[in-house]
């Protein structure tokens, strides 16, 4: 693991597949407007027990950090997301936002998810966000009453959840 | 504490002369637990239980994470102070130094208005009591948790310590050991208490312990509303109050337990509250927090019947140098149960508050439905906030959804109200009370009223 540190008007978006079955990512908003966007991607399958965690630091005013994590989880696996976003004294006008979403499947499980604040400075937006559970009942309901047999609106739903985590990651690629 | 909402605003703050019958020596001994249980004639297995509960309390560690409860000293204080020599169920048999503080806090008037029953603790024991006629008749059981134990010794050995045993944690541990007054409600099969009982709970002596123990069943298809309130004087050192809460919610049952926590910035609150849910009963938590110096109390529901609900509103209000570490837990360990947390929480000065929660959700508990969502304001400059939600998923046929937000007061918010000729003081507090309105709408109307007077003081000063 190694601290990622971002100075004045600095931007990074870091894309994070977790392929092994750990990650950790520290990041470090040390200058002014500095920017992080994570964007991760889980796909759990057999046995798999993955873990992210991610660690961001706003010590600067005007920082920004966004975090995205996706996760689809099937069969047996398992995976745990820790968040943590700290922003500290005189990080003025400071945006934080945290958010994890994840579907379950089969005997999948959401071992610990907690997407953690810890704010002391008063002027900043922060927030986040997390939901697990199963593909929506009624969009499925809707895909199906269009014709669509219930694998496919699946498979359907589970690329638009997947997707947009996907281009970006692909996006950021191509960039390399 | 200088800068801590003023001491003089705090209209609980004052204390009282000690006229008590019994104090026992400071610190904690087995002789101390030993000196407790006789002096209240208890039956033997709740001694052995006591001498059990100091041996784990003795082998706990303090918990790792929450509030800082490094300076909390055990040896400094005072487990038990026998006020009264017995109980009273008339205000004017009470010692004029016990029956002014009443007065003070307004509890004989609130009485005669608005419950159908009323405990009064004074340190360690409840010094005063009264029910309406109806209602014993109607075979609802009200009264403090040591008559309970001598008159319904069964029904107590059979609940007591089985939702929160003394191993749970180190100050239920405590508790267990020193446990001594608190509240015991049965209400039978079917019966509606439709107006709320109510205890309220007073620390005076300086150094106090104060460990009650509150053991509410409702049977099926009942309903309870409890009402429990504290306050304490203000002391240069510290108080600690642990409590020990357990309720049980039998199939098709309602309970609400709502709490105005207004202890002065001197009390440590380090409280366990815990309710067993079974099928189709629901269980509401309204948790207020506004005073003491450290709490750390996370009510929770354990569903284990099916289409058990469980709910939790939680409002915390930290001052200069207090830290409300509240929140709530949802365990959801059958299917088709459901579960809601709502926090707002509001800091203000150096005051800090931490939102922590924990939603788990266990392999077959089908069709569960939970929603979180926590909102925390920041006032001032040295204020922080924190939220540590926690959730845990073993089945895939859920909707978990968690929601939390963190903001300051809006510039053009304020600006608005002041174009309109508010103070900045008056705009900031009504837009915190609008704030935390979705909780003070659900509590009962004079907690409601002073709980607004005091937003308003602790705005003051603070802004500008």
């Amino acid at each position: 693991m190694k601290l990622i540190v971002l100075k004045k008007g600095e931007k990074k978006v870091i894309p994070a597949l977790l392929e092994d079955s750990q990650k950790r990512i520290d990041v470090d908003l040390v200058g002014d407007g500095a920017e992080v966007e994570i964007v991760g991607l889980v796909l759990g399958k057999d046995a798999d027990d993955k873990a992210m965690e991610v660690f961001i630091t706003h010590s600067a005013p005007r920082t920004k950090s966004k975090v995205n994590v996706r996760a689809v989880l099937r069969n047996k696996s398992t995976f745990a997301f820790r968040g943590n976003v700290k922003i500290e004294k005189g990080a003025k006008g400071a945006d934080a936002y945290l958010r994890s979403d994840v579907l379950l499947f089969d005997e999948a499980k959401m071992g610990d998810d907690t997407p953690a604040l810890e704010i002391l400075e008063r002027d900043v937006k922060a927030g986040h966000a997390a939901t697990v559970g199963k593909v929506d009942e009624q969009m499925l309901f809707y895909l199906m009453s269009r014709g669509l047999a219930r694998k496919q609106a699946e498979k359907l739903l589970i690329e638009g959840f997947v997707n947009p985590i996907r281009d970006k990651m692909k996006e950021l690629n191509g960039q390399d | 504490m200088a800068d801590a909402i003023p001491v003089n605003d705090y209209k609980y703050g004052f204390s009282k002369p000690e006229n008590y019958v019994f104090k026992a020596k400071r610190g904690l001994d087995r002789s101390v637990v030993e000196q407790i249980s006789s002096m209240k004639s208890e039956p033997d297995w709740m001694r052995v239980l006591r001498i059990k509960a100091l041996e784990i309390f003795g082998k706990k560690k303090m918990p790792a994470w929450g509030a800082d409860l490094t300076s909390i000293n055990f040896d400094n204080i005072f487990y038990y102070i026998k006020p009264t020599d017995n109980q009273k169920s008339d205000w004017r048999d009470l010692p004029k130094e016990i029956k002014d503080t009443y007065d003070a806090i307004g509890i004989p008037e609130a009485e005669r208005n608005l419950l159908a029953g009323v405990t009064a603790q004074y340190e360690s024991e409840a010094v005063y009591h009264s029910f309406q006629k109806k209602w014993e008749e109607m075979g609802v059981i009200f009264c403090d948790m040591d008559t309970a134990l001598a008159k319904y010794p069964d029904i107590v050995k059979s609940y007591f310590g089985k939702s929160i045993p003394a191993a749970d944690n180190k100050f239920a541990a405590l508790n267990s050991a020193v446990w001594s007054g608190g509240s015991f409600i049965y209400v039978p099969k079917g019966v509606k208490v439709d107006i709320p009982l109510q205890a309220y709970f007073r620390i005076n002596a300086a150094n106090m312990g104060q460990f009650e123990r509150t053991l509410i069943i409702v049977d099926e298809g009942a309903y309870v509303h409890y009402v429990e309130g504290c306050t304490a004087p203000v002391y240069s050192t510290d108080s600690l109050h642990a409590a020990v809460v357990e309720i049980f919610v039998k199939k098709g049952a309602r309970c609400r337990y709502t709490t105005i926590q207004n202890w002065s910035n001197n009390v440590y609150n380090l409280v366990t509250k815990r309710a067993f849910v079974s099928e189709d009963g629901v269980m509401e938590w309204v948790d207020g927090n506004l005073g003491s110096k450290i709490t750390m109390k996370y009510p929770s529901c354990y569903l284990v019947g099916r289409g058990a609900r469980g709910e939790i509103l939680s409002l915390a209000l930290a001052g200069s140098g207090q830290h409300q570490d509240a929140g709530g837990k949802l365990m959801f360990l059958a299917p088709d149960t459901s579960g809601e947390i709502i926090s707002k929480s509001v800091s203000v000065g150096t005051g800090r508050t931490s939102y922590r929660g924990l939603v788990k959700i266990i392999k077959n508990a089908e069709r569960v439905k939970c929603n979180v969502r926590c909102d925390a304001l920041i006032i001032d400059e040295e204020s922080r906030s924190d939220t540590y939600p926690t959730m845990e998923v073993a089945e895939d046929n859920v909707q978990i959804g968690h929601e939390a937000s963190v903001s300051r007061i809006g510039e053009e918010q304020l600006f608005y109200l002041m174009s309109r000729g508010l103070s900045e003081a008056d705009a900031t507090s009504l837009i915190v009370n609008g704030f935390i309105e979705p909780i003070v709408k659900e509590l009962p109307l004079e907690y409601a009223v002073e709980l607004n007077r005091l937003i308003n003081m602790s705005m003051e000063g603070s802004v500008g």
